[in-house]
Order: C-alpha cells, then structure tokens, then sequence
C-alpha cells in the first residue's frame, strides 16, 4: 500500500523574479518504507518536506498521504490532519522549554484529547523503548542534545503516525548521538514498520535509509536502493552527492 | 558620525521600537500637564471651593507623578531588554561599558524631550476639552480656556527631572549584564519558577487576615490591615499564584486535558516574570477603586439623607438664657411668610440625661406633646397619654444604614426599664426608630409633659449642670423630599435668603437644599479627580500588560509556529493565548477589587461615610467592564499577530 504519493508535484515562487522551486516531482512511498531525500543546498529537499508535510501548498500536482488528497483541505483539517498522520522531528527539536520530557511527548495525545491513562501507559511505552524512561520528568534545557532529539522522536511517534517525517534530526548532533538517533530510528521503521522519509544532508545518516531519492535544482535526478552492504552504499550516496555537485558535507 | 549623531539615529531611524516608550511617555505627560492645567486655573483663585478643588488636584498630581516615575522606568526597562542584542553587538564591535551607557543616557534624554514637547501639545490640544469635562462634572463655571504658562513650567520641570533621574537609573540595569548574555537576549531557556510553601501560606493568610480585620471596628489601626494586605498581595503574585499553577498542574486529569498543557505551563512563568508589575497594578486598581467607592457612597450617602430628612429647615440654638436667643427662628418665620410658604413648627428643649442602665452614651429626653407632633412624620404609633412612670423609647436611626443603604430599623438594645438617679424609674412601654437628622443623640425617651418638667428642673439645678438649649423643626409640605433639588428651585431659593440673613452666633442653621447641593458640589469635584485618576491607572496597567506581550511575542510566535508544524489547530492556539492573556489582565484585577473592598471597608467610616456594596461594586463594575474592552481589543490584535505565525 502507498502511504505517500506524489504527482507531478511543482512549486512555484513568485516575486519580481519567479523562481521553481520543485517541478513535476513523483514518487511513492510505500508503507513501512524508509526512504531518504538528498540533495545539494537550494535543491528544494525543504520546500519538499514542507508541501508533504502540508505547511506549504504545491503550485500544480497532487500529493496524496494514504490515499487521501491533501490539496483543498481547510486549515483546521490540514492541522487535524497534521497531527493524527503525521510524526515530524526536525533538527532544532522544536521541545517547549516550559514543559518536562514527559509533558513534551504525550502533548499531541493531549491535543486529541485522549484519556490520561492512556496517555501515561504510551509514554511509558515508547520512553522504555527509546531510552528516556529515566529522564521524563526533566525540562528540556537539563539534557543532552542527543536526549532532546530522542525524546522529540517519542513525541513524534507516540501517536503511531503513518509517516514520520524527519527534518535534519542529526544535523544538530555530535557524530555519536547522531548514529544513535539512526539507530533509533531504524529500530522503529524495523519493528513497527513506521513508514519513515528522510531530508538529510548527512551521508551517515542517510546510509540507515532502505532508498535515497537524489534532487538537484527542483528536480528529481536519481534514486539509490540499499543492498547487502551499508559500508557500499555509503560510498554510493557519496560518489552520487559528489557526481550532484554538493560538497559531501555542506552544513 | 559622531556619538550623538549616532544615538539621535538610532532613534529617528528605528521609531518603530522606540514608539510604544515614547508613547506611554507622552501620556504620562499630557495627564500630569492636564491636571495642571485645572489646577493653576486663575478662576480658582480666591473662591472658597476653587482653594479645595486645587489642593485636590495638588493630591492628584503627586500621584500621578509618583506613578509615571514607575511607568516609565518599566517602559523603558523593557524596551531595553528587547534591545539586549544590539548592546551585545556594539560590545562586540568594541563599544566601551561607557559609550554603551552614553547612547542609552542620550537615547532616553532624547525621547525624553520629545514626549514633554508632544506631551505639551497634546495637553493643549485637548485642554479645551478637558475644561469643558470639568465644568461639566465639578458644576464650576467659568473655567474658560487661558494660555497655561505655570502649568507648562511645572509639567516641563517636572518631567524633565524625571526623565534625567530615569536616564541615570537605567545604565543600572544594563551594568551587570554579560556580552554573552546580551547577545542570547531573552533566547536562553528560563528555570522553572519556584515557589515557597511558606510565603505562600503567609501570602494566603496576610490576605485572610486584612479581609477578617476589616469586617471589625478596629479604628486607627486600618493602616496595619492595608499594609497586611499589601504583603499579601505582593506574596500572592510572587509565591501564591506559582504555587497554585503547582498544585493545578499535579492534577493530570485537568493538566493533561487538551491546550490545558499549554497555557498552564506558561502561566507561571509568565506570572513570576511581571509579579512585580502586577502587584503594583493591583495596589494602585485597588487604591483607585477603593477611594472611587468611598466618593460615590459619599454621594450615594448625601443624597439618601435629603431624602431621608422630613424638615426643610432645622434650627438648633446654642443656649436659651441668652437675651432675644429666638431671634433667628423668628426671621425664619418672617421669610417663610413673606414668601407665603405654609409651615408646622416642631420646638422642643433639649436635655441630655445618664440613665443607670446605659453607662455608655446620653439620653436625650423629649415631651409626649413634641412627640406627638413626629407621629406623623414618621409614621410612629400614637399615643395620648403617658402615665408617670411610663416612658416611650425613640432610636435615632438618622447615622445608621444597613449595607444596602436602607436605614436600619432591628438591631437596637432593648431596656426594659430606665432608672435616673436611683429616684425616678420609668418602664418603657414601646421601643420604636426614627432618623431624626442633626440631632446627636441616639436615643431619646419620651416622658408626660410633667415629668419632662420635673427632670428638667432637676438636671438644670444641678451641679455643673448643662445649659438648657432648644431646636426648631420646620416642616414645609410644599416642598417635598421626594426629589433631590434642582437649582432653581423655590426651597433653594428661599432657604438661600435665609442663608443671608441668619445671625450665625446663637444657633446653628440646617437647611436641608443647600447642605445637599454644597455637597454634591464637594462630592463631584473629589469625583472628577479620582475618575481621571482611576482611568489613568487603569490605561497604564494596560500598557504594562501591552510591554509585557510585545516583550514576549518573538518567542509566543516560535512556540506556536513550531506548534503548528505538528498539528495545533488556529482554534486551538487562540484558546490557549486567550485563556493565558485573560489571567494576565483579570487576576490583578479580581486581587484588586478585594482589596478595594477592604480598603472601602476601612477607610469609609474613617471619613465618617457610609459605604453601601452598590456604590462599592459601581466603582468596581466600572473598573471592570473598561478591563474587558481593552481585553477583548488586545486579544484580537494578539491572536492575530500569533496566526500570523501559524501555517
């Protein structure tokens, strides 16, 4: 089953000077899949997450998430939307200061409205899971970056969305976290089969990836499968990056 | 570019940042300048109530300028807060502390200047008004507009100290500060607000306390119960409120529910941030409040007692052995039938007697005959004759009012019997109320005519006795106590010429119209004055508020924004905004009219005013509803700048 398409997707910036940002983009993402998106700075890998995640609206095209349009809906669909079948991470961890580990993850369960103690068996859950259990009554500003990105994944997961859509979740990481982040990450997909898309610039990270879509300049230039070896397709995803024209690390 | 050519841009060309300063400036300006203008008013020169009013006004300004010195060092204390990141900037361009200093020095002298000058004008322009408003609440006239040369000297020096006194403090603020520090600005993350069991317990009990003491009669001592009440208020927003967050935020049920997780958790942070700010609101509301209150029973209270008050006319002599002592309550007959104006006469002599019951307090005596004639008037059970040992016992409800304002009618002590001097003992036969106005006795007891003369002879023979004196009353059915007087009326115009012509050595004169007027007169000046105030308090508390929100934007706006990426709806965020801003304006407040309550309490009989709950819930009430325009306007804009930031 698909849980992300893309059609013809293309995104249009007018101003004084009209600028594509995207043009004609497709793809599909099946369920359970862990896909990658690579691309050089400006190659529109933001402006892309941004249309999926229905924060920005594509000029042309269609996108549907399950199935379903996302195109026409109203802001408190979209938003509603947003939350039951999506799960975002991105690289500043967007935790709220003002609340504990604990309060920052079970808040779109809150938002719902679901019963406390459903809410508190979750937490429990994914915290045990992931290797928070022991910190989620701390506020966000006591723990490692690494801890607040773990715990913006269990905030991002905890609703089990149908898509977790990851925003540079290393980019803010020491090379240590970040691989433990991955690692994380993978477990989920793995286990269960949380259909994850990637925007990275890291080819460590997007080394955990099953496929790497490459765009450069708003288009889509080619795709990587992962076989037996990830030490291969590392190499891979750096010799395409290079071949793209980015620096292998531009951040 | 030379220095000042850089803090004088610095100003021009960010006007934008620097507007809501010099806003609050320019109002503090025009308020004080339009006080002055009233109060150097040369048509208050000379007269009597023109000396009153410009002592009042002087009383105004002081407040008003104790409380714009608060205003402006907030304004700008949090406009340079907003600002932390440009001095970290110049710091690490390699600024000097003391040039740092020297642009802040220069920048508020600057705009300083600016707000006395369009203050000035401002106060100018709208001076007309304003005189005009005064003529129409004090009932002056001739306040006509005139060029306000000492009004403009004293508003310029005024500010002109407070702005360089200002200028001084505020390098202060920024002198500990880290260029680390500055260039982080407000960004870095702020511990979470703590707060003590102890204080806060104390808080609850100061406020406890202030509300149980102000119920008693405890006399000079009201000052102790304000100051209970203020270190309850200030504990209340530093400690009690935090801790109230605390112990909501335990409950999961509630805290876990919906935007609940939100607001709550930014509510104590927000709190403990302007505790300070919201204590001083809350004691210059409850201030403003309390005395509006107290003027409006006053008002409330005058008014009742020409209603209340059945005779047109009261004479009371001072003695009646002087020679012709009745030679006032003769012109008074003269006039009222030169006017041909039908009246009935109410004279008794007045005699003050200690009865063994009552240790506490004289007993006016009064004749069965005189008593006869109030029956009528006030609605007394009739009685023809009084045996010698019976007595009728008369509560004076003229000073006493219930909370409503109602005159009190149960409630009195009963004597069954009354004994003077061991001798004479009377049994009183009924115990009724009367509000019989300027008479100082609470109680009088009716006895026979010739008992009456018998105890008069008796008190009048012995030793240090009293000095026998005599009151009038007139009562004067044309002239009804149905309606209060207007101007032109013929009782005011009567008793005006009555006014003229009384000789005021023998006796003291009571005319029911005129008293009310004078009043009024009073009553609406002190009005006017604390209205203004109130109203200028009320739009400062709401630029507190408005400093406080545009301080806080930047980072409202990320967290929502970052909200909206994982799916909070616009409704949503408006809830959470709205609830978090409604605390923020009404939790002083509802602090506030408690301690107008408690200030009215106190203070009310102090001044010898009745308070009634409608007057105090007038003042409080009107307080109110112009809080919830202003909430319902900032909110709207708020929201607005908030959806700006969702997607």
């Amino acid at each position: 089953m698909e849980t992300l398409q893309l059609n013809q997707v293309s995104k249009i910036y007018n101003g004084k000077v009209s600028y594509k940002a995207l043009s004609d983009i497709t793809f599909t993402i099946q369920q359970g899949e862990f896909v990658g998106i690579m691309g050089p700075s400006g190659s529109g890998k933001t402006t892309l997450l941004n249309l999926i995640s229905t924060i920005d609206t594509p000029t042309s095209g269609e996108i549907r998430i399950n199935n379903k349009q996302t195109i026409g809906l109203s802001k408190k669909e979209l938003a509603s939307f947003r939350r039951r079948e999506f799960g975002l991470v991105f690289q500043d961890f967007n935790l709220l200061d003002t609340l504990t580990v604990k309060e920052n993850i079970i808040l779109p369960l809150s938002l719902d409205r679901k019963s406390v103690v459903e809410m508190n068996v979750r937490v429990e859950e994914i915290a045990e899971r992931i290797g928070i259990a022991d910190i989620l009554d701390k506020r966000t500003y006591e723990i490692s970056g690494g801890q607040r990105q773990r715990a913006a994944i269990a905030r991002a997961v905890i609703h089990k969305p149908s898509l977790l859509l990851a925003d540079e979740p290393t980019g803010n990481l020491d090379s240590n976290s970040a691989r433990n982040v991955m690692r994380m990450m993978e477990t989920l997909n793995r286990e269960d089969h949380t259909t994850t898309l990637l925007v990275t610039h890291d080819p460590v990270a997007a080394s955990y990836c099953q496929r790497i879509i490459f765009i450069k300049d708003g288009q889509l230039h080619n795709e990587l499968r992962r076989g037996e070896n990830k030490q291969t397709f590392y190499q891979e995803i750096i010799n395409t990056l290079s071949f793209l024209g980015g620096e292998t690390r531009d951040i | 570019m030379t220095f000042s050519q850089f803090a004088w841009n610095n100003v021009t060309r960010n006007a934008r940042a620097y507007v809501a300063y010099f806003l609050c400036s320019t109002f503090s300006v025009s308020i004080f300048f339009s006080y002055a203008i009233f109060m150097f008013h040369p048509a208050l020169l000379g007269d009597e109530l023109g000396m009153s009013i410009q002592k009042g006004m002087q009383a105004a300004e002081y407040v008003i300028f104790f409380f714009s010195f608060f205003f402006v060092l907030y304004s700008i204390s949090s406009f340079l807060k907003a600002r932390k990141k440009e001095f970290g900037i110049l710091t690490i361009l390699g600024a000097e502390q003391s040039q740092i200093y020297t642009i802040v020095f220069m920048e508020n002298l600057i705009i300083g200047a600016l707000s006395i000058v369009s203050g000035l004008g401002f106060g100018l322009l709208f001076s007309k008004l304003f005189l005009l408003l005064s003529t129409e609440m004090t009932g002056l006239e001739g306040l006509n507009f005139y060029f306000p040369t000492q009004a403009i000297g004293l508003t310029a020096g005024a500010f002109a100290a407070l702005f360089i006194i200002i200028s001084f403090t505020t390098t202060l603020f920024l002198r500990k500060q880290q260029t680390l520090e500055l260039l982080k600005g407000s960004s870095k993350p702020k511990t979470e607000p703590k707060a003590s069991i102890f204080l806060s317990l104390l808080s609850a009990a100061c406020i406890g306390g202030a509300f149980f003491l102000a119920q008693k009669d405890i006399g000079q001592t009201y000052i102790f119960v304000l100051g209970l009440g203020t270190i309850g208020t200030y504990f209340f927003f530093t400690q009690l409120s935090v801790y109230m967050i605390r112990l909501m935020k335990r409950s999961q049920a509630f805290f876990y529910r919906g935007v609940n997780l939100l607001w709550l958790s930014e509510m104590a942070y927000k709190i403990k941030d302007s505790a300070r700010i919201f204590f001083i609101i809350t004691v210059v509301t409850a201030m403003a409040c309390g005395f509006l209150s107290i003027v409006l029973s006053g008002d409330a209270q005058n008014k009742r007692e020409f209603t209340n008050n059945p005779f047109a006319i009261q004479y009371k002599s001072y003695d009646t052995v002087t020679p012709n002592w009745d030679q006032d309550i003769l012109r008074i007959d003269q006039i009222l039938d030169s006017n041909e104006i039908k009246y009935d006469q109410i004279q008794f002599e007045s005699l003050h007697v200690n009865f063994e019951e009552e240790t506490s307090g004289l007993f006016g005596l009064m004749r069965l005959s005189s008593y006869k004639q109030l029956v009528e008037v006030y609605n007394l059970p009739g009685v023809d004759v009084l045996k010698d040992q019976e007595a009728i016992l008369i509560n004076n409800a003229s000073n006493t009012y219930t909370r409503t304002g109602e005159k009190q009618t149960t409630g009195f002590t009963t004597y069954p019997t009354l004994t003077f001097n061991t001798s004479s003992s009377f049994d009183v036969l009924m115990q009724q109320s009367a509000a019989i106005p300027e008479i100082y006795e609470a109680r009088l007891v009716v006895l026979s005519d010739e008992r009456f003369n018998d105890l008069y002879e008796q008190v009048l023979s012995s030793p240090n006795a009293q000095t026998p004196s005599a009151t009038v009353f007139y009562i004067i059915p044309e002239w009804s106590n149905d309606h209060l007087p207007q101007e032109n009326s013929q009782e005011l115009k009567v008793t005006g010429e009555i006014n003229t012509i009384m000789n005021k050595d023998l006796g003291y004169t009571s005319l029911r119209a005129m008293d009310y007027l004078q009043m009024k007169q009073e009553f609406s000046i002190i009005k006017f004055v604390w209205i203004f105030i109130a109203a200028m308090f009320s739009v400062s508390s709401v630029s507190f508020l408005y400093f406080k929100l545009y301080s806080d934007l930047k980072s409202d706006q990320r967290m929502y924004q970052s909200l909206s990426r994982i799916g909070l709806t616009e409704q949503e965020m408006s809830r959470s905004a709205s609830i978090q801003l409604a605390v923020l304006f009404f939790l002083p407040l509802f602090i506030a009219s408690l301690g107008a309550i408690i200030t009215v309490e106190l203070i009310g009989p102090e001044l010898g005013i009745v308070t009634t709950i409608r007057s105090s819930l007038t003042a409080v009430v009107g307080y109110f509803i112009v809080q919830v325009v202003y909430f319902i306007i900032i909110r709207a804009l708020y929201v607005q700048k908030l959806k700006k930031a969702m997607f």
